[in-house]
């Protein structure tokens, strides 16, 4: 009777261990999922600023006059202010490609990189739009 | 007079001392505290991670919807004192984006018919800026959609849930290809 009574009392102060540890392990599984989907969501951010960033400088470019429309107006493209503060570091590379079949048009590709949440950079985001050359235009 | 066996039995058998009490209730209370404050952080990321993710959800079917309308109008006025973009077809068709009941809302007005109404679910937290005030065919139009006052938008770094959706488009871009 004397020592069933003192192991229930003396289970006490290990069920409370037991239960902090327990708890402690569940919260800290919580905040690094929690950790994990805040980064997702800034990752998902991120990658609409960028995909409407390129959507309008494509719609920019495409209102140039034909034969300006090259490689080197593309170097000339600005990464706005704003865009800068959620991609940071974000860089501008692209290339236009004149193409003869089945229409004469310039194909114009954009490509976007930034650092992410883990300050890695991630593959460029791409976006491609073709130019067809209109009656008046020069070669 | 006590005998020495009851006086050990009875000590065996009380309940918690009041240290244990204490500690106890000092202990449950520190575990609550760090449960309720988890839980309520977690509704709370939560409540702001959904907003966040309909809101993108909304803008993304706003700048779809409104590059479109721009391709294919001829005319487009922009009203400051409103916040009001009006997109003329040229055939009597027009199209506008305006708030309506704290909504911003496109509504399509075709000839005499009852114009259409299609609510995009932005509420009016969202501002609306464009760079002119009448575009003609041709030109590029700006548009932005801030849900910061337009004196803070070069806040835009430090607010980590500002969003913006900022649309360039050609008027009547499709209109021309179509033609040639």
């Amino acid at each position: 009777m004397t020592k069933i009574e003192t192991m229930r009392r003396g289970s006490m102060l290990l069920e409370l261990i037991m239960s902090t540890a327990l708890l402690a392990a569940l919260l800290i599984i919580v905040s690094q999922v929690i950790v994990r989907l805040q980064t997702q969501s800034k990752l998902v951010d991120q990658h609409f600023v960028a995909q409407q960033t390129l959507q309008n400088l494509l719609e920019e470019l495409t209102t140039s006059d034909w034969q300006d429309l090259n490689t080197a107006s593309i170097s000339e493209l600005k990464v706005p202010v704003w865009v800068q503060s959620k991609l940071p570091e974000a860089k501008l590379t692209g290339d236009v490609a004149s193409e003869a079949e089945p229409v004469v048009a310039k194909r114009i590709t954009l490509n976007i990189v930034w650092l992410d949440a883990t300050r890695t950079t991630r593959r460029p985001l791409s976006l491609t739009t073709w130019v067809y050359r209109q009656t008046g235009d020069q070669r | 007079m006590i005998r020495p066996e009851a006086t050990k039995q009875r000590r065996l058998h009380h309940g918690m001392t009041l240290v244990e009490t204490v500690v106890l209730i000092a202990v449950s209370s520190v575990l609550t505290g760090i449960v309720v404050t988890g839980m309520a952080s977690l509704f709370r990321f939560n409540s702001t991670t959904s907003n966040h993710a309909v809101t993108q959800i909304q803008l993304q079917q706003l700048s779809n919807r409104l590059r479109s309308d721009i391709h294919q109008a001829r005319i487009a006025d922009w009203d400051e004192a409103s916040s009001s973009l009006r997109l003329d077809f040229g055939d009597s068709r027009v199209i506008e984006y305006h708030q309506e009941s704290s909504r911003w809302v496109r509504v399509e007005t075709i000839s005499d018919a009852e114009p259409v109404a299609t609510p995009f679910g932005l509420d009016d937290s969202f501002y609306c800026q464009c760079q002119s005030s009448k575009i003609t065919a041709g030109e590029v139009l700006r548009i932005s959609f801030n849900n910061l006052p337009p004196g803070k938008a070069e806040q835009q770094s430090r607010t980590e849930r500002a969003q913006r959706l900022d649309v360039v488009a050609v008027i009547a871009r499709d209109v021309s290809l179509t033609q040639d």
